[in-house]
């Protein structure tokens, strides 16, 4: 029986938990009420506004349960590998290893949102020299110290090169206090020059042979790395077995993705898809499970959408939303101001593209490093939102710079003039801190006129 | 001779100069128009960078990614709405050090910039050409060096970029070394003209700068090329002694801290100033690291495109005087 689609507070979450566990809900081993992870510190669930589905509380409760599945792993004997900035392509390899669990502690950088800054996650980065004016990502060098939020990884792997300063400085700072970081190199794409060989990458972008090459090498540079520290060799036709499963879960997004932002009425909440996003990136540290969460995400939007069902109104503005924000409440924010989300590019597309499995393991994989927007130019990145944009028929778009980080500055300008010139669409753009109650009504405000801007256009 | 514009260390001019062009190594000025609306977290350095080199009368413009602002900020003067490089060359510097790759691709970034030369009219040098430039290269940063104890840090600093400048910046003033001077280190990223006044407000304040740490200091020099390698593989001694230059960028920067450690145990300095750059998180990062590690007191200083010299006055005669 599908439920009409409602936003539910996480005090109303609880009654409905009963009447779902009265109708024999069956339940993940780390399910529960919401409410109970109130009382782990996550006092910014108060502030949210959450689906009303069973499948929305098994991603919520899979996401909250994440440290304690860490621990467990470590438990349990497995080789816990923190892979850092690359966003997607190195758990691949991980998790292709027998006994490895991986995640990014890039994570942490939702801890003060989601605690409401209780953690002193940022007071710890500030007393380390890295201030407010770095990215909010700095709260995973308070995460390190305080060792209050997930185990130490066995081993540290960091892209660096062609990614953003405040990340490179903070993972150097983490270096610095003593954390081993094994550093591999992503290069800066660019086009091929006259008479040199090029490739098409997962997502549409192209890039020189040489670079796909080199990054390859890089990559198994860190195989080597992965292999020496499980003690266990990663033969091709494991990491091919490995990359089939990371594109199951790649495959059963895209469609949650397709049928979300196309549907006449949005059958999942913006909060709900910026998670099940996120999964596609370390699978929450259990790749199988992160599959189900997902398999039932996409069941319960088929459900709606058959149904005519679906959350806000038909004539909510269709909005794209770029980069992903620190501060959770801005997404419940969006439907709360008559909009809706009609695609997203979080700054990991290249983790939601197919790994290609009809090349060499390696290879295939160094093309999806090589695809991440964030290494490339801000045009190509903007080119992939302006066509996306047009595929999900969205109507304008908000860029949600990330405070502090040193690409948003520069970026922002270019994706802004391209979707108006090529599009002709409205843009806006927000600035969203990890606590944003104090810019909460000018936030507003600017959405809402985003919102008026879009219908206004309709007639 | 036409004149290619580069903005980083890693880019040997030496290089540039066998193609058959001008290497210049440009210092911006502060005080110009911004190329697009000035809004927090843009670089005033890499601004003021990229709009001087588009009003350049240069054959080319070479910018590398070492520093992320800079990769972003040549889409931003590539833009419809802004002033256009004619002919723009972007360098991926690597800054992974742990990797055998990195030092490869570094390699290749550098043929690759050949290839860029030579599209721009320049010619590809023979070996023969390349060691004589240099030797002749290696011979005038000799001759500066030869020359530090004679002259005032402040005036080596200066001489130190006008050389990179291509001799077309005239810094370099009073040469003239005082006598009995508080030995001090500067450490930190590059520099416009105006912020080159600091260096002289130190020196007022009762400091000797011994030791220039800076983008475009003696940190940022090549180390000598080795007089038989040199004959061997021009090309690869090149690739090796600039990829040896220590940054703060690359990753891990122990380099960095040992290049440190090696000049304080020479230079003797009482105390570190650093210049940084207000929105350059890679010198940030390090502030809070540095004090940690040093044993001598460290003087933090942000440039932010405005003078430099006016509100720092009273915090550097204060760090004089405390040491």
């Amino acid at each position: 029986m599908i439920d009409t689609p409602l936003l539910l507070s996480i005090h109303d979450w609880d009654a409905r938990y009963d009447d779902l566990m009265a109708r024999d809900l069956v339940e993940a081993g780390y399910g529960g009420r919401l409410s109970r992870h109130l009382d782990g510190g996550d006092y910014r669930l108060n502030q949210l506004l959450f689906d009303n589905s069973a499948a929305s509380l098994r991603l919520w409760n899979f996401l909250l349960t994440e440290e304690a599945r860490l621990a467990a792993a470590r438990a349990d004997g497995h080789t816990l590998v923190g892979a850092m900035k690359d966003l997607g392509t190195i758990p691949v390899m991980a998790y292709a290893l027998p006994n490895v669990t991986a995640f990014y502690p890039d994570g942490a950088w939702w801890i003060p949102c989601v605690m409401e800054l209780s953690a002193g996650l940022l007071s710890i980065a500030d007393r380390m020299g890295i201030d407010e004016s770095f990215c909010p990502v700095r709260a995973m060098l308070g995460a390190f110290v305080s060792e209050a939020h997930f185990p130490i990884p066995d081993l540290l792997i960091c892209s660096v090169g062609a990614t953003c300063d405040d990340f490179s400085a903070i993972a150097q700072r983490l270096q610095g206090l003593g954390y081993p970081i094994l550093w591999w190199e992503a290069v800066h794409r660019r086009q091929a020059d006259k008479g040199e060989d090029s490739v098409i990458l997962p997502g549409g972008f192209a890039a020189p042979v040489a670079q796909v090459d080199f990054i390859q090498t890089e990559l198994v540079r860190i195989k080597q790395a992965l292999e020496r520290q499980v003690g266990h060799l990663l033969s091709d036709e494991d990491l091919l077995k490995g990359i089939s499963v990371a594109n199951g879960v790649r495959c059963i997004l895209q469609k949650l993705r397709f049928i979300s932002f196309t549907a006449p009425m949005a059958p999942l909440p913006a909060l709900e898809l910026l998670i099940a996003e996120m999964l596609a990136i370390h699978y929450c540290s259990d790749q199988a499970e992160s599959l189900v969460v997902l398999q039932d995400l996409y069941d319960l939007a088929k459900s709606r959408v058959d149904l005519g069902l679906g959350h806000g109104h038909i004539d909510d503005a269709r909005i794209f939303w770029v980069n992903p924000v620190a501060d959770l409440t801005a997404m419940n924010l969006l439907e709360t101001c008559g909009g809706r989300i009609c695609g997203t590019e979080y700054l990991f597309s290249h983790a939601l593209d197919l790994i290609p499995e009809d090349l060499p393991p390696m290879e295939a994989l160094a093309r999806t490093a090589l695809a991440d927007p964030m290494i490339g130019s801000a045009r190509q990145r903007a080119e992939r939102i302006t066509f996306d944009m047009q595929l999900f028929g969205a109507e304008g778009l908000i860029i949600s710079k990330i405070p502090g980080a040193s690409h948003c500055a520069l970026e922002s300008e270019v994706i802004r003039e391209n979707i108006e010139e090529s599009l002709g669409l409205p843009v806006i753009e927000i600035e969203v801190p990890p606590v944003c109650d104090a810019l909460r009504s000018s936030l507003k405000t600017r959405i809402e006129a985003l919102v008026e801007t879009i219908k206004s256009r309709r007639k | 001779m036409r004149s290619i514009v580069y903005s980083c260390s890693y880019v040997p001019p030496e290089w540039i100069a066998a193609h058959g062009f001008r290497p210049v190594r440009l210092v911006p000025y502060s005080g110009t128009e911004c190329l697009q609306r000035e809004t927090a977290g843009i670089c005033h350095y890499m601004h003021r960078f990229l709009e001087q080199a588009s009003q350049f009368d240069a054959a080319g413009v070479v910018v590398t990614t070492l520093c992320d602002q800079m990769r972003r900020g040549v889409e931003c003067i590539n833009s419809p709405s802004a002033a256009s490089l004619s002919s723009l060359f972007l360098m991926h510097v690597p800054k992974t050090m742990n990797s055998v790759g990195a030092v490869r691709y570094y390699h290749e970034e550098l043929k690759r910039l050949s290839r860029f030369l030579i599209n721009l009219g320049g010619a590809l040098p023979d070996e023969a050409h390349l060691i004589e430039v240099m030797i002749d290269y290696q011979q005038k940063r000799d001759n500066l060096f030869n020359h530090r104890s004679d002259m005032s840090g402040v005036a080596f600093s200066r001489f130190l970029r006008s050389f990179q400048a291509g001799g077309l910046l005239d810094l370099c003033e009073d040469a003239t070394k005082s006598k009995k001077l508080i030995p001090v280190a500067i450490l930190g990223g590059p520099m416009s003209i105006e912020d080159l006044g600091i260096l002289d407000l130190i020196e007022e304040a009762g400091g000797e700068i011994v030791l220039d740490g800076t983008e475009g200091g003696e940190r940022t020099m090549p180390r000598a090329f080795h007089r038989q390698r040199i004959h061997i593989d021009p090309f690869m001694e090149l690739v090796e002694a600039y990829w040896s230059i220590p940054d703060v960028a690359r990753r891990p920067n122990d380099s960095l801290f040992i290049w440190i450690k090696n000049q304080l145990a020479q230079r003797h300095m009482r105390g570190i100033i650093l210049l940084r750059n207000v929105w350059c998180d890679l010198w940030h990062a390090e502030v809070m690291r540095l004090r940690e590690w040093l044993d001598i007191p460290l003087l933090d200083i942000d440039l932010d495109g405005e003078s430099a010299t006016a509100r720092n006055r009273t915090r550097i005669e204060a760090f004089m005087e405390a040491l």
